[in-house]
């Protein structure tokens, strides 16, 4: 069960779907050799976590691409028999995570206090030091029952109130909308995103898109994203605010969100 | 390699005949379940609007809970006996949680006068509930069989003693939709339950029926729905344009994606919703009459008055289930000083609520929307003394709530506790699970189909507990 579990963080699904239930009254196994390969192999490697890791990810399978193909999408639309790596939206931890990755913001501090958190102006919990110092992982918050991350919350993290969610929704939420649009993370997060950038690119605007979609996308832009980013570097004053904005546009899209 | 045995051969190598046949019948339905759920899973979920399972009366609720445990015979349920036996010990033992065993009986510090012409009995703590209270329906032997606040409340707004599961605002959504796609189906106004969020959670139902905290404040009114300082309208036009072109080129390489376009869809409804909320959330909109109707500028009741007044605007709005938490003027748990307490809890809700009713039935709403006023429980006859200011014991054996408007017979009172107030009367006893079912009966949900699978069964608000529509309720 802890393989399928492992399985599942990866793929975003385990190899049996309902991964507390196993047995006659859980769903069947995709492929019931492979969780029985990995089971017994994990078990002959001492149980290391890290070996099983490099041995998932390593795989054929987990480094196929997304790209469609559209008879395959048709006879497997739930993508249960892994003919391709499909798109999954990130969970909500890797979405702040990433955002303050990129952005030069994350403190990679391992281990120790928790952060702390507190009420926002609008009245949402959030961490406890917007103003200034980098922030840590999302694992790190001090969140509890009755206080949860908002941000976190909106995309789909369980607030700890419920029982306990094996299978996280992977929602799309018009509160995930005003989250990228509005809250005073993503804005933070975008401004130093956006310095950081251009500090790589040694100030030249057109290298700190191609930083940025390096970073955030793992790709280079294409012509028409290239004239975007253009556009609204353009379109204001200030072309740090252009660039900004389309930052921020980055990290509401898609491609930022969800795992291609 | 060593031979792994699965489960399933270990099973089919061990099962003896007859034992066999059986589970293999009871695999078969398992497996039936499982291919369920996981349909269930896979579905998606949206909140346009769905035709309920007959024809219903209420098209929209306004849930006032009360969350603390209200004294409900000190506010509407008068009993002459607790005059005769004021000071000395009750007639019959009243079990109760009482934290000191006492068995004194305390009659209300408070007067009540016949109102309307149903010559029901309302405190003179609540001035003007007495000139509207025969708008509403009583329900006089409620009962519970949770005796503290965070299981008692867990169970009348999610039908479990306990936290994880849904709340009732969000089964109905789940069943219903919405009619408005510019606002939250599922709205939770004020504070004070003492379970939080969880009043309005949707634990495990999908995400979307999730209640969404929204202020009375013209400003702020939901998470992240205001535009930062420093960002003009202009700009953040130009920010939702980009995310769309992105997200557009991005379809050019998935043609077949189905998130991108529901994502597409969500950042419009949210651009919509920062004007739809903050329009709603704007009560200098209303007439100078409507805003005394509700009070909204009086000191103590103006704060309550304000989340009925944004009430009636969701529910005008067609925003299908309005939870309103009135525990904003103080704590209704009144152990001690129930004299020094009450009146000012009373003060808090009683323009409002009345307001309300009187500002629906004007605008012809009332005979559309359901009214629902409950708390977790009421409280006992008898004297909690630690100090030398006294108040009552949680009671679970028989309280008061009400309802008024769609379907319902005003000033129609079903069941009564005995003459002092105690216990339900037992052939009128009815609980949560009966308030559930007859809500969702009037919004035309039949509560027995109204379900989601989870942990291998088909749950639904009422669950296993046994409940019955109040069709007694009904003109």
């Amino acid at each position: 069960m802890f393989v399928n579990r492992v399985w599942q963080w990866h793929f975003g699904e385990g190899i049996v779907r309902s991964v507390d239930d196993f047995g006659s009254q859980g769903a069947k196994p995709s492929h019931p050799e492979l969780l029985d390969y990995l089971t017994v192999s994990f078990e002959e490697h001492n149980w290391d976590l890290k070996w099983l890791t490099k041995q998932i990810m390593m795989s054929q399978v987990y480094r196929q691409g997304s790209s469609e193909v559209p008879q395959y999408l048709a006879a497997d639309p739930g993508d249960k028999l892994l003919w391709r790596k499909a798109p999954l939206r990130l969970e909500a931890e890797t979405i702040r995570d990433s955002m303050l990755k990129v952005s030069g913001l994350l403190n990679e501090r391992m281990f120790g206090q928790q952060e702390p958190i507190k009420r926002g102006p609008d009245g949402q919990w959030l961490e406890d030091n917007q103003g200034s110092g980098a922030i840590r992982r999302s694992l790190y918050l001090s969140q509890t029952r009755t206080r949860s991350v908002a941000f976190l919350h909106a995309f789909d993290c369980p607030d700890m109130t419920s029982d306990n969610q094996p299978e996280r929704f992977r929602a799309s939420l018009p509160i995930q909308s005003l989250a990228m649009m509005n809250n005073p993370l993503v804005m933070r997060a975008s401004k130093g995103f956006t310095a950081e950038a251009l500090e790589k690119s040694g100030n030249n605007y057109d290298e700190a898109v191609k930083v940025a979609f390096d970073l955030a996308y793992n790709r280079p832009p294409t012509p028409k994203e290239q004239e975007i980013a253009k556009k609204s570097i353009a379109s204001e004053s200030d072309p740090k605010e252009g660039l900004r904005l389309f930052i921020q546009a980055m990290f509401g899209a898609n491609n930022f969100l969800y795992s291609y | 390699m060593k031979r792994f045995l699965t489960r399933r051969q270990a099973l089919q190598e061990a099962a003896i005949g007859f034992g066999a046949m059986a589970a293999n019948s009871m695999l078969q339905q398992e497996r039936m379940f499982a291919a369920e759920s996981a349909m269930a899973k896979e579905r998606t979920y949206d909140l346009t609007p769905k035709a309920p399972h007959f024809a219903a009366k209420a098209k929209r609720v306004i849930f006032i809970y009360v969350g603390g445990g209200p004294s409900t015979i000190d506010m509407f349920d008068p009993k002459p006996a607790l005059l005769k036996y004021d000071g000395k010990p009750a007639p019959f033992e009243i079990k109760g949680r009482a934290l000191n065993g006492s068995q004194q009986i305390m009659s209300s510090p408070w007067k009540f006068t016949d109102c309307g012409e149903s010559g029901r009995q309302v405190s003179d703590l609540l001035p003007y509930f007495q000139k509207v209270v025969d708008k509403v329906t009583f329900v006089r032997s409620m009962t519970t069989d949770r005796i503290d606040h965070s299981t008692a409340q867990f169970t009348f707004v999610t039908g479990r003693g306990f936290t994880g599961f849904p709340s009732i605002g969000s089964w109905v959504s789940y069943a219903l939709g919405t009619e408005n796609q510019n606002l939250p189906a599922y709205i939770a106004l004020g504070q004070g339950a003492t379970i939080g969020d969880r009043a309005h959670s949707s634990a495990w139902l999908p995400p979307i029926y999730n209640g969404t905290s929204m202020r009375a404040d013209a400003k702020t009114p939901i998470f992240d729905i205001k535009r930062p300082e420093n960002m003009s309208l202009d700009q953040q036009r130009r920010l939702l344009s980009m995310v769309e072109d992105l997200d557009r080129e991005q379809k050019t390489r998935y043609p077949l994606d189905q998130d991108l376009e529901s994502r597409i869809a969500n950042y419009e409804l949210a651009a919509r919703m920062q004007v739809e909320a903050l329009k709603v959330a704007d009560l200098d909109q209303e007439s100078e009459a409507t805003r005394k109707l509700y009070g909204i500028d009086a000191k103590i009741g103006g704060p309550f008055g304000r989340l009925c007044l944004m009430a009636r605007r969701l529910a005008e709005k067609d925003v299908r289930f309005v939870q309103i938490y009135a525990g904003g003027g103080g704590n209704w748990d009144t152990h001690n000083n129930i004299e020094g307490q009450l009146p000012g809890l009373c003060e808090y809700i009683d323009q409002g609520m009345s307001g309300l009713l009187v500002d629906l039935e004007q605008r012809g709403m009332l005979k559309d929307t359901l009214v629902v006023w409950s708390g977790e429980f009421g409280r006992l006859p008898t004297i909690e003394a630690k100090n030398s200011k006294p108040g009552r014991d949680h009671n679970p054996y028989g309280f008061s709530m009400w309802m008024a408007g769609a379907g319902l017979n005003p000033g129609f009172d079903y069941g009564q506790t005995d003459e002092l107030g105690y216990s339900a009367a037992r052939d009128f006893k009815c609980g949560h699970s009966d308030i559930h079912a007859t809500v969702q009966h009037l919004l035309g949900i039949d509560y027995r189909k109204n379900t989601f699978p989870y942990e291998g069964r088909n749950e639904s608000l009422v669950g296993v507990t046994p409940a019955r529509v109040l069709t007694e309720l009904f003109a």
